[in-house]
């Protein structure tokens, strides 16, 4: 019971991390503009320590009337942070890199195992549960947005998996 | 229920099994086409790689085992850890259904050996200590990748690329203990749908699609 208390206290905190980061929403002046970005179920893949990358994943709102684009992802944890995406052609696996993405107006993308993912390489420090990496997306129109990606295990992923497609069945 | 099938003519009992099987075939295919019965079993060809403890692993090792062979990468974040995990799932709900010796073992083909050799017993050990990893010489990788008709390629930019991706055959070969390959299967490795499939599969029992 205070297990679940307190797995559900994270929860809230991450909650409100999250959302806190994406109201710091400033221009370069560092004036508060409208909120455009919405980063929600932000996560980190766990990885052995002999790995020099991780995987991240989040989903990606467009609150606005107009395109964003997400130009660079950079992160004191990590050395350098590009986005990917697997994909299958013709029964082949392979990844390909994005320069930038872009989100059109009110329109949600959804970074997930097999698709869209951070390729996050050369961590700074070996990251175990428990831990997360702050990440900060910049966008073209000067808007960056922090956001907190706890470390979970890769068994996380299958439940996500199963709750996604769970979703769509109904 | 057994008094009554035994109360059955042989005759009888014969059918209502067969119209088991039929049920649970047409189950595990619905909807998808994820999994593909190779029609005339392919023979393994010898080869001689090792596994990541450096024990040989070679064409021998397959023989009277069931197999799940995965071709793969260390350096894949997304993909690897996630089928890794999948066909774990496909084992634990397979004990259910067919007795633990022939339960597929899942043999990790690491094919690209600079990256992956040096760091393969504790990248397997992280997801399952139960994983066999295997790796080896270019030439054969290249000769258990010919006998599962499949394809990889180091995906180099330039000569001193260390970031590169490689590209792979994303199915899964299920190898029966003759050392044949018996069946592909496809992304993205459902954990209760595969375990239907192979259970049948390995207990006879499937028809053939």
């Amino acid at each position: 019971m205070i297990r679940i208390t307190r797995i559900a206290i994270s929860l809230l905190l991450l909650v409100q991390s999250i959302q806190l980061s994406a109201e710091q929403q400033v221009d370069p002046a560092g004036s508060p503009r409208p909120k455009v970005v919405e980063v929600a179920e932000a996560w980190v893949g766990l990885t052995p320590p002999t790995m020099a990358m991780n995987a991240g994943y989040f989903s990606l709102s467009n609150l606005s009337d107009n395109p964003i684009e997400l130009v660079s992802v950079t992160s004191p944890a990590y050395g350098s942070i590009e986005i990917h995406q697997s994909q299958l052609l013709n029964g082949i696996a392979s990844m390909r890199m994005l320069p930038t993405l872009t989100i059109q107006a009110h329109q949600q993308v959804q970074f997930e195992s097999g698709g869209l993912h951070l390729m996050m390489r050369k961590p700074i420090v070996a990251m175990s549960l428990g831990d997360s990496a702050v990440v900060q997306l910049h966008f073209k129109n000067g808007t960056s947005v922090h956001v907190e990606m706890p470390v979970l295990k890769s068994k996380s992923r299958d439940s996500h998996h199963e709750q996604h497609n769970h979703h769509q069945h109904h | 229920m057994s008094i009554l099938v035994r109360a059955f003519s042989r005759g009888v009992f014969v059918s209502a099994l067969l119209a088991g099987q039929v049920m649970l075939a047409a189950e595990a295919i619905a909807a998808t086409d994820d999994y593909e019965r190779v029609k005339n079993p392919v023979a393994v060809k010898p080869f001689s790689l090792a596994d990541q403890n450096g024990a040989p692993f070679n064409l021998q090792s397959l023989k009277n085992h069931w197999s799940m062979i995965f071709i793969g990468f260390t350096t894949c974040p997304d993909v690897c850890p996630v089928t890794l995990g999948n066909l774990e799932a496909v084992r634990a709900e397979m004990g259910l259904r067919v007795s633990p010796e022939r339960i597929p073992r899942i043999i990790f083909l690491a094919v690209d050996p600079a990256r992956d050799v040096p760091v393969l017993k504790e990248y397997l050990g992280y997801f399952h200590p139960q994983y066999i990893g295997i790796s080896g010489e270019v030439n054969q990788i290249g000769s258990l990748i010919n006998s599962l008709n499949a394809f990889y390629r180091l995906d180099k930019k330039h000569t001193d690329d260390n970031d590169y991706d490689v590209l792979h055959t994303a199915y899964v070969s299920l190898i029966n203990p003759a050392g044949e390959m018996v069946a592909k299967l496809n992304p993205p490795f459902h954990p209760h749908k595969t375990a239907m499939y192979l259970s049948q599969l390995i207990s006879g029992v499937r028809f053939d699609d």
